[in-house]
């Protein structure tokens, strides 16, 4: 957005910098600045400050320039759009309006396209919900339809096309097709808005006809905004219609008739709303009167006033604001018309005592365990692979692993069941490194969709062995306070050099296994140096 | 003591444990008696001096050997000696422009002598000292007057001059104080920018007695051996053998302590202020249901936030054991509000979303799910645990990562208490400066970003709010609850100062082995 723009269209004399900071306190974070201007980014739930012209009606509001509700006329209308119950199951809903006297210049005809793009990716959900479609109505003739159409038997020249198409062509072939084509699909008719002589103004959401071009000269635009979600159609046609307001068009509305009905417009009337001044101060925690709550809504561009009897704030809500879903969002915007900054914070009022979690103790007494005997702690991700879990160890691999449908990758595809390959492939990317390495990891892997707290070491070096792996599980195990109620048994696994390798038994039960990592896993993670492993169940050793 | 025998006994004995150091010294001493310990050192061919010194200092315990100290004395040049030579002494100075005038004024005398205040005094004195001048009261003034010595010397050089030209042609090793005459020196040794005195210390070495005569009963080397065995220290044989010394600046391998890594630091500085502020941690599955992730925190089903895009999901289903009359209050809170007083989110609600099952994208589906159970009971509560979300791994993102997620309930929350909260965690975090601004979250209202100052820029910290109604009705809970959250590696990149976030992760063992721990 271009300083000197958004600082006419706020008002002469005001200072850009006051405008940046104000920017920020009524929740638009300035993202980047340079000498002619900046990006922001703004909020999805609050569309209308997604275009420079929304920004400098809230910005007048906010510096008390024009606070309260920014009101527009609206014109009879003189163009007609009749629904044809062809569309209503194919993309039911319809919302016009006719902007006159518009003159177009760089600044306006860039903030109009940004303004389009960022509405069709928030609220218009890559325009399935929402889509925007502008259009110079010169050499159009009242009235226009929106109807199904045959996609075989309709044909015509689309924006940025260079001959005719049938619909579906242009949704194999256009590039805009192409990207929206997922919208229509299964579909055996498709939206579009034709003039009274035929001529094809729009393919929604996917893209309109030459004939309806904007150009530099454009004066007067026809608006439409089809799709899926009524109100969302009706708050988009507000915003954008009032956007162009704000650059002088005139607003002129259009009587839309449904086969049992008929609707005016855009409809700019402000939505009353009533609440109570109990029920929402509490909540901001605010220590001011109902008046000054009703200042700081007028700061925010509504119409608010305290009711006699002092209880109840009287809104008026803009037709433009769409995030009124609640009181509590009345609550939000008395807090930013007060201003953040100015907010005193109290501290909670409620004793309340901590605790430990339950494995808090086991979890400390492992690191001291690990860490007394010169072993250094790794954090690794819980996401894991196939093969690093299974192939590379030798394992099939088992039930109940949770694999992800969409992975960003294959090497984050599955959620880890042993810590053992995450420190091997942690040494296997620290090889050129002084050994003795001596790791550990406390950390969860996941079982059947349940997490499972557990604890692994490896120490490579050229002694390492049996012996020494022994030695250190029942360091480990002792400082934990388990002994004697401890079984050391031999077993086998491909992951370990046979009769090299024991399972930890727990009165019974098998709670772990450590022994020498055979050459063959070694060999999969490139280590060159004896290894030995260790990977323990806390939550069993927790008892 | 006993008859002679015994003392020749004594002495085999002492002469049995030299050890090897002390041998080679005592063997020096043969041909060096009374000589410097530098020259023993360098004859001897001992690597250091504190060698030499070691041994002596414990054969001088033993009788075998006298440690004489001598320090010779030098008379060299101070820092103004060589300018004195070129331009005189300050009175010298001083008489040459007397010797013109015959007399001054007593403020005339820098002025006219080209001095410094400073320097002109000590002209005045000297010249007074030395009889050159006199200084005499007139009627108007008291003036300076060169005295007949005065007039004599103009034209000669004093006995201290021509010593001070000496020291300079002697340069840094100076002259032996002795050689010099006593009366003239101990005057100029006054002059202390002029000339000073060097100390030189000699310690010599000579044999006692009965070094003498251990000496002549034979004394011998022995081998020399790298390292001190059991043995060697069981059977006395350590005595025989000489030690090799070693080069202390030779190479020595690294010693690597076991330590946490970073993270885990960070982890339990966050725990500790949860815990000084009186929160008690949850935790909780990383396998959760669409219901409790997104729809039961009022995140509509067709949030971009859902998306394949964004979400980790999982393959099968999610056995979701919720009951139905509280799904069904989630479900008409989305469509039309239920009875929070919201306009709810339109559309309709899909029953077979909710049961899809994902990674947790944000712990604050453990927190719902505690305020379930817990509806009625005020709280503090909070959880560091890992969340997912499907993103590529860069220098800012990474597909998992800790959550710091902290939670208030109680019957007055507020946006302010909330604003309290924040200041009081991030000041206790070690951010002194925190501001804050609006913010969005589906879930709550108001909402706020919390930033903290940091070497002069406002960095962005977490986000915080007051749980919608939509989100807490639905499950019976009605005190206000006020939410924070932020990502735990963010604080873990600020206090190691780390600007690519793989490196908390594919870190480097050196960086955790040699990290300091403090």
């Amino acid at each position: 957005m271009g300083y000197r723009d958004l600082q006419e269209l706020v008002g002469h004399g005001t200072d850009i910098a006051e405008i940046l900071d104000t920017i920020e306190q009524i929740g638009a974070v300035v993202e980047r600045r340079d000498v002619d201007g900046f990006d922001m980014e703004v909020f999805p739930d609050r569309p209308d400050l997604f275009s420079v012209e929304g920004i400098a009606r809230a910005m007048r509001a906010f510096m008390g320039l024009q606070p309260g509700l920014m009101r527009y006329e609206v014109h009879p209308p003189q163009v007609e759009l009749h629904v044809d119950p062809s569309v209503l199951d194919v993309r039911p809903v319809i919302a016009c309006a006719v902007i006159r006297n518009i003159i177009f210049d760089d600044a306006s005809i860039s903030s109009l396209m940004d303004f389009q793009e960022k509405l069709h990716l928030t609220v218009g959900r890559k325009r399935k919900k929402v889509s925007i479609g502008v259009h110079d109505m010169r050499y159009l003739k009242s009235p226009y339809t929106y109807l199904g159409a045959d996609p075989k038997a309709t044909r015509f020249i689309p924006l940025q096309g260079e001959r005719e198409m049938d619909m579906d062509q242009i949704l194999r072939e256009h590039p805009k097709g192409v990207d929206y084509a997922w919208i229509l699909e299964g579909k055996e008719r498709y939206p579009l808005i034709v003039d009274a002589e035929d001529q094809v103004m729009s393919f929604p959401p996917i893209i309109n006809g030459t004939v309806t071009q904007v150009r530099d000269d454009t004066n007067d635009l026809f608006l439409d905004i089809t799709g899926l979600d009524e109100a969302a159609c009706r708050y988009s046609l507000c915003i954008l219609a009032t956007m162009l307001a704000e650059r002088g068009g005139k607003i002129e509305a259009v009587k839309v008739v449904y086969p049992d009905r008929e609707v005016v417009m855009p409809d700019l009337e402000p939505t009353p709303r009533r609440v109570k001044l109990a029920d929402i101060m509490p909540w901001t925690g605010l220590d001011i009167s109902g008046e000054e709550a009703a200042r700081a809504l007028g700061v925010m561009g509504f119409d608010a006033q305290v009711t006699e009897d002092g209880e109840y704030l009287d809104l008026l809500v803009p037709a433009w604001r769409m995030d009124i879903l609640h009181d509590v969002d009345v609550a939000e915007d008395v807090s930013i018309g007060f201003g953040y900054e100015r907010v005193k914070g109290v501290l909670p009022e409620v004793l309340t005592l901590s605790r430990d979690m339950p494995d808090e103790d086991i979890q400390r007494t492992t690191h001291l365990a690990f860490r007394g005997r010169g072993f250094t702690e790794v954090m690794s991700f819980t996401l894991s692979s196939p093969e690093e879990q299974y192939t590379m160890m030798g394992l099939q691999e088992p039930e109940g692993v949770t694999h992800i449908v969409n992975p960003v990758t294959e090497q984050l595809s599955i959620m880890r069941t042993h810590l053992v390959p995450d420190l091997l492939t942690y040494l296997s990317r620290n090889t050129h490194h002084d050994y003795p390495q001596s790791v550990y990891e406390v950390g969860q892997v996941v079982l059947s969709s349940k997490n499972s707290l557990r604890t692994a070491a490896v120490s490579v070096h050229a002694k390492a062995g049996f012996t020494t792996a022994k030695s250190l599980v029942e360091g480990v195990l002792r400082d934990l306070g388990h002994g004697p109620d401890i079984e050391i048994e031999a077993t086998g696994s491909a992951s370990y050099i046979l009769g090299r390798c024991a399972k930890v038994l727990l009165e019974g039960e098998d709670i772990g296994i450590f022994g020498e990592v055979h050459p063959e896993v070694l060999e999969a993670f490139g280590i060159a140096q004896p290894t030995i492993a260790l990977e323990l169940d806390l939550e069993r050793l927790n008892g | 003591m006993g008859p002679g025998g015994e003392l020749v006994d004594e002495l085999d004995a002492l002469i049995d444990k030299l050890s090897a150091g002390e041998r080679r010294v005592l063997l020096a001493l043969r041909e060096l008696d009374g000589a410097e310990v530098d020259t023993i050192c360098e004859q001897a061919e001992f690597r250091e001096l504190v060698e030499v010194m070691n041994s002596a200092s414990w054969l001088a315990s033993k009788g075998l050997v006298t440690i004489g100290e001598r320090v010779d004395r030098y008379a060299v040049p101070g820092p103004e000696a060589a300018g004195v030579v070129e331009r005189g002494l300050p009175e010298r100075r001083a008489l040459v422009v007397l010797s013109r005038t015959g007399m001054l004024g007593m403020g005339d005398l820098g002025p006219e002598a080209g001095m410094e205040k400073k320097e002109a005094s000590i002209a005045l004195g000297w010249l007074k000292r030395r009889g050159w001048a006199e200084i005499r009261r007139t009627e108007d003034q008291t003036v300076l007057e060169i005295t007949t010595a005065g007039e004599e010397m103009s034209d000669d050089t004093t006995p201290d001059e021509e010593m001070i030209a000496r020291l300079v042609e002697a340069g840094r090793k100076g002259v032996p104080e002795e050689e010099l005459d006593p009366e003239i020196w101990k005057m100029l040794k006054e002059r202390k920018e002029v000339v000073r005195v060097r100390e030189e210390v000699h310690r010599t070495l000579t044999l006692t007695d009965t070094g003498k005569e251990a000496l002549s009963r034979g004394i011998e080397m022995r081998e020399e051996v790298a390292q001190l065995t059991p043995q060697m220290l069981r059977s006395g044989r350590w005595r025989e053998v000489e030690m090799r010394p070693y080069d202390v600046h030779a190479y020595a391998p690294a010693l690597h302590g076991g330590r946490p890594h970073p993270v885990r630091d960070t982890l339990e500085k966050v725990r500790r202020v949860f815990k000084q502020m009186g929160f008690t941690e949850i935790v909780g599955d990383y396998v959760q249901s669409a219901f409790w992730n997104m729809d039961a925190l009022f995140v509509p089903q067709d949030h971009p936030a859902r998306d394949l895009q964004d979400t980790l999901y999982l393959e099968g289903g999610y056995d979701l054991d919720v009951d139905p009359e509280t799904i069904d209050r989630v479900r008409r809170t989305h469509e039309d509000g239920w009875e929070t007083g919201s306009r709810g989110w339109g559309g309709e609600f899909s029953m077979e979303e909710i049961k899809r099952p994902l990674l947790r994208t944000h712990t604050t589906t453990l927190t719902i799910q505690y305020l379930a159970e817990h509806p009625k009971e005020p709280c503090k509560i909070f959880s560091l645990g890992r969340v997912f979300r499907h993103e590529a791994i860069d220098y800012s993102h990474l597909a998992e990562f800790h959550q710091v997620e902290g939670i208030v309930m109680e019957p007055g929350a507020s946006f302010a208490m909330l604003v309290g909260v924040m200041r009081e965690f991030y000041q206790r975090l070690g951010f002194d400066d925190i501001r804050i601004r609006p913010g969005y979250f589906p879930y709550t209202e108001p909402s706020m970003e919390v930033e903290v100052l940091l070497n002069d820029k406002w960095l962005e910290m977490g986000g915080s709010g007051v749980f919608r109604p939509e989100v807490t009705a639905p499950f019976d809970v009605h005190d206000p609850v006020l939410a924070w959250g932020q990502g735990l590696e963010r604080i873990a990149m600020i206090m190691y100062g780390l600007d690519d976030i793989r490196q908390l992760y594919e870190s480097d063992l050196e960086w955790l082995r040699n990290r300091p721990l403090r």
